[in-house]
């Protein structure tokens, strides 16, 4: 009977899914800043992959957009969503980092021959994990896009013009990732920082930096921004995102560190550490026992 | 018109997904109840066709679900002390699914008092994770838990593996004091590369390049070693417990599959 149950469900869920028509709700948050807001999910359990933000930002002469889901579907929706509101070429599109729900829909952009702009490390990374991530889109039926290359990367600051335009991209250190790029629209202040700021959804730590990521969020907390948008999560117009993080990160750092002097094992600390964080985040379950692991692997060698 | 050139693709569609839907749901059972490797790991690691015993003599704690399958923590704990007539020998790890399903096997000798050990190692695929103790009687005796993971040994070491080449060979002994037995932990700073990572800047796999040999001594007794291949995680952990009975040092001797050879030394924490 349970099986029964479930097919049927995935039956109307199909069935739903077949005939509404399929659009993303870009919303312009700024004049001429779009963004689209990811379901907070975890992208193998969501219906469709699109978990993720993303964000394009339309000059006099150009289009920049940053990152582009996790599907050649999501990036083909992106790219109507762009074409519905204006003809400029779109000439950039900038990954935040490697994570494959933020960089697969990239295929659809390839016939508008723009520059493909990543962080330094991120070709190093794309190649060491691309394929993997093809082979997990696969098993979850999204597809297995093509892996686009980034055709350059950014080792310290680069600022482009969209025409009267100016948006500065600069590569950070090692934080969420080893590869993680945040981009700043000087006209109307808005810091586009990919996963380096999570808003309700549990950070996430993939062998960046615990450090690293709190010096990042010490220096986010420095530049003046009128608006905030996240990785994950909604729109921001204050800094009480960053300071939240900051909180989790720093008790995360503490904890885990005094874990290590216990020599209390990997096991047992990634099961029971810090539990009192749940109720401050969504997904905590899915990913705050790998922050620990990552957190405890970084910590052993200090 | 439309309604009708529709259909048959939604129909289609409906059929794949349930299908899809369905052969996902079978085959998470059918894993979980054996493994079609086991009978030839079996074979291969134990000469002719001894009896392996499902007891209590050990006891095997794994994650159900991975958190990060390059980094699982496994730990298996002995239900007897050394001290006993029939000790634990032999420890082997095993990973059914893995492309190298045999972690490794650590030998143990009495003065390690207890033959708890506790280490990390990629899981690639959903598989049973097995533990199999040797006791000195020759018998063998298993513990076994399913662990759900994917792409531990495909999935790159990440961006730790920087850090763990400039420190390569780096090691840290991590001593603390359990009633009458040390709980020792030693960290090997090593990428640990499986061979099974894609460098797709160069098109080329990054070659394997592991420890594959750690021997630590008391003085100059060799009181465990380990012996071992790829499915270690990188910067091998090998957590174990020594029962001192004198003042001494420890020492560490590890090779990697380059024929690398890194050692170090540490005095016995005052017992």
């Amino acid at each position: 009977m349970k099986h029964i149950a479930l097919r049927c469900l995935t039956l109307v869920a199909i069935a739903c899914s077949a005939n509404a028509e399929d659009t993303l709700n870009f919303v312009e948050v700024s004049d001429g800043i779009f963004m689209f807001e990811g379901e907070i999910n975890d992208i193998f359990a969501s219906k469709n992959g699109r978990v993720s933000n993303t964000v394009f930002i339309i000059g006099k002469e150009a289009v920049a957009v940053v990152d582009t889901g996790a599907s050649l579907k999501q990036g083909k929706l992106i790219r109507q969503a762009i074409k519905s509101r204006t003809q400029l070429p779109i000439k950039y599109v900038i990954n935040t980092h490697v994570h494959l729900d933020h960089i697969f829909g990239n295929q659809a952009f390839v016939t508008d021959t723009p520059e493909f702009i990543a962080h330094k490390n991120y070709q190093q990374a794309l190649a060491a994990k691309g394929r993997y991530y093809q082979s997990r889109l696969t098993e979850v039926g999204l597809g297995a896009p093509d892996i686009i290359k980034a055709s350059r990367l950014i080792g310290k600051t680069v600022t482009l013009n969209l025409g009267d335009r100016p948006i500065r991209l600069t590569a950070m250190g090692r934080a969420h990732t080893n590869n993680d790029l945040m981009i700043y629209d000087i006209n109307t202040a808005t810091l586009v920082a990919g996963d380096l700021v999570f808003v309700d959804h549990c950070p996430v730590l993939d062998r960046g930096s615990l450090a690293g990521w709190l010096g990042v969020l010490a220096q986010l907390q420095k530049l003046n921004f009128s608006l905030l948008i996240p990785g994950h999560g909604p729109l921001q117009t204050d800094k009480s995102a960053l300071t939240k993080m900051t909180r989790y990160l720093t008790h995360l750092q503490s904890t885990v560190r005094e874990a290590v002097a216990k020599q209390m094992d990997l096991h047992t600390a990634s099961n029971t550490l810090l539990q009192d964080e749940a109720k401050h985040w969504r997904l905590f379950n899915e990913f705050h026992k790998r922050n620990i692991i990552a957190a405890y692997t970084e910590l052993e060698w200090e | 018109m439309k309604s009708i050139n529709t259909l048959p693709l939604k129909l289609f569609t409906l059929c794949f997904a349930c299908c899809l839907a369905w052969s996902l749901y079978a085959g998470t059972d059918a894993a979980e109840e054996s493994s079609e490797n086991w009978p030839t790991i079996k074979a291969n690691l134990f000469a002719g066709d001894r009896v392996i015993h499902s007891d209590d003599i050990i006891s095997l704690t794994t994650p159900t679900r991975a958190e990060d399958a390059a980094i699982v923590p496994v730990s298996v704990t002995a239900n007897r002390e050394q001290s006993n007539d029939v000790y634990i020998r032999k420890i082997y790890l095993v990973v059914d699914n893995n492309p190298s399903p045999v972690v490794g096997v650590f030998t143990l000798s009495r003065q390690t008092g207890l033959a708890s050990i506790a280490t990390r190692i990629r899981v690639n695929a959903y598989s049973d994770v097995r533990a199999i103790a040797e006791t000195s009687d020759g018998q063998l005796h298993m513990a076994k838990n399913f662990v759900k993971a994917s792409g531990g040994c495909s999935a790159p070491a990440g961006t730790n593996d920087e850090e763990a080449e400039k420190r390569r060979g780096k090691m840290k002994l991590r001593q603390q004091k359990q009633g009458d037995l040390m709980q020792l932990q030693l960290l090997i700073s090593h990428p640990n590369h499986s061979g099974l990572q894609l460098d797709q800047i160069s098109r080329l796999w990054i070659p394997a390049d592991y420890v594959n040999d750690v021997r630590i001594f008391f003085n100059s007794d060799e009181i465990i070693s380990f012996s071992g291949g790829i499915s270690m995680s990188e910067n091998p952990s090998i957590r174990f417990y020594f029962k001192p009975d004198k003042k001494g040092t420890l020492l560490a001797e590890v090779k990697d599959s380059k024929g690398r050879e890194y050692r170090d030394s540490w005095p016995l924490a005052n017992p």
